[in-house]
């Protein structure tokens, strides 16, 4: 576990904020969703296609946290597998109530969700819109892996406790994902490969 | 072996992978150099912030959260319950603690079902508890989203339409359609900034109205004239949106520092907009 946070970007700053949330501190856990709730959002939307049933289920992720939170044991890099992993076997449950009720989506509209304010710096929409639709086009396993190391942020060992893979296959799988995502947008910048990010 | 240098591409990118994520400089060999690129701008584009109405909402449920009070998941079966007290638990839930997994729960849900009427109460203290124009903006956007997925899950249940259901919703879906159009002239006339606001109730009523005259054509009967005139009332909602940002460029914007909010942004090459309701519902429908 302290490999996990080793690597991780800041997550070993949140080790106290967890135990606090174990010890029934819900300013704690209010804490922790504003540390994790936007990665989590991240990966939600790209698991589950419209951003207002992410948005319903970030809400339960964290209520499905602070219901089991007392069966946790690790430090917050731990947790923050351990969240996504709900977050994981929720956007699962949805995708399967969604195919029992045969709705018919309402075009694309919510496929490429609002920037944040930082992002839109850095990228036009046009380029997060390609971006996000070849993300959307992965194979599932390459999308999920990649999704929560890129929109999640976790570790290769992370996700390997998330999905309950190996370590090795998520490494594989990251990799095959960043080929194919290479590959797909590979065409629209023809010249340099890709645009170059803003500073 | 092709395998081991596979594999020790792999171990590099992964270390790679973690500088990204980390937002540290990397060092990065030539070949690897492609596919590092292409993760920085997947971080950058799927990168995303928590809208501040559902931060507040869920930091709400979680301060009131009891886990103990409630059942692991909850099962929609019973539909034969008093709306009044479905709405009495609504308020509960988010003013009085408890039952927060039944707001969650709720958020899927369709007109007819047990759950909806939380849905509705949950909005409306949403709305409540967003003083600004601009919020109460998005939160009608929305929620006229909502109730056209809903329309459409309605036409589309397998069981048989109920089409004063469908009507009804239809006509809820006309009433935020035009709240949205008169929260935004409200921000606008408050000095709010509203671009980004505007362009999205452009885009997403464009998309409406394409879902609306597809709806025209498969509901049934009854429902069609609610139908049209949600279109009518979308189009004008457009029209509003847009005219009252084109217009008043001089008056509303306060001393620019930043200055006032500029029109619709030029074209930006978006795939379609919305057809008129009169073209696309005289001419492709009956």
């Amino acid at each position: 576990l302290s490999r996990h946070a080793s690597t991780s970007n800041g997550i070993a700053e949140l080790d106290g904020v967890v135990v606090r949330a174990q010890a029934g501190d819900r300013l704690a856990v209010g804490e922790l969703y504003q540390a994790l709730s936007a990665p989590l959002l991240s990966y939600l939307i790209s698991q589950v296609r419209r951003a207002e049933d992410a948005e319903d289920l970030l809400g339960q992720v964290f209520l499905d946290a602070i219901r089991d939170i007392g069966r946790f044991q690790g430090d917050a890099s731990g947790f923050r597998a351990w969240l996504f992993r709900i977050a994981h076997n929720r956007a699962i449950d949805l995708a399967r109530r969604l195919s029992r009720r045969a709705e018919v989506p309402l075009a694309d509209a919510e496929a490429v969700p609002e920037e944040s304010d930082a992002e839109e710096l850095a990228l036009d929409r046009a380029e997060r819109e390609r971006l996000w639709k070849a993300v959307r086009r992965l194979p599932p396993a390459q999308r999920e892996v990649i999704a929560l190391r890129l929109a999640g942020g976790l570790s290769s060992p992370e996700i390997a406790t998330a999905l309950s893979k190996r370590v090795g296959a998520v490494k594989a799988l990251q990799h095959r994902a960043l080929e194919n995502l290479a590959k797909a947008l590979q065409p629209a910048y023809p010249g340099k490969q890709h645009p170059r990010l803003n500073e | 072996m092709v395998n081991i240098r596979k594999r020790a591409d792999r171990a590099v990118l992964d270390e790679m992978l973690d500088g990204v994520v980390a937002g540290r400089p990397v060092d990065v060999p030539d070949r690897l150099s492609s596919l590092v690129e292409t993760a920085e701008l997947a971080r950058a584009a799927l990168a995303v912030s928590v809208d501040e109405s559902t931060a507040r909402r869920h930091q709400t449920l979680i301060q009131l959260f009891e886990p103990e009070d409630q059942p692991r998941t909850l099962r929609v079966t019973q539909r034969r319950r008093v709306r009044g007290l479905a709405i009495a638990m609504a308020l509960f839930l988010v003013l009085g603690g408890g039952g927060a997994a039944t707001a969650a729960a709720s958020a899927g849900a369709v007109p007819g079902e047990l759950l909806y009427p939380v849905k509705r109460a949950i909005e409306a203290i949403d709305l409540v508890v967003h003083p600004s124009a601009s919020s109460r903006g998005r939160l009608h956007l929305s929620f006229a989203d909502r109730r056209l997925r809903e329309v459409q899950a309605l036409v589309s249940s397998r069981g048989s339409h109920d089409p004063d259901l469908i009507e009804a919703t239809v006509v809820s879906y006309q009433v935020e359609v035009t709240a949205t159009g008169v929260s935004v002239g409200e921000a606008e006339q408050q000095g709010l900034p509203v671009r980004g606001l505007v362009e999205r109730v452009r885009l997403r009523i464009a998309q409406h109205l394409v879902v609306l005259s597809d709806l025209a054509t498969r509901v049934p009967p009854k429902a069609q004239d609610a139908i049209r005139r949600a279109m009518q009332r979308a189009s004008n909602a457009q029209e509003k949106v847009q005219h009252g940002t084109t217009k008043p460029q001089g008056g509303s914007g306060p001393q620019g520092s930043s200055g006032p909010e500029k029109s619709t942004p030029p074209g930006r090459g978006h795939k379609s907009e919305a057809p008129t309701p009169r073209g696309q519902g005289q001419g492709g429908g009956h």
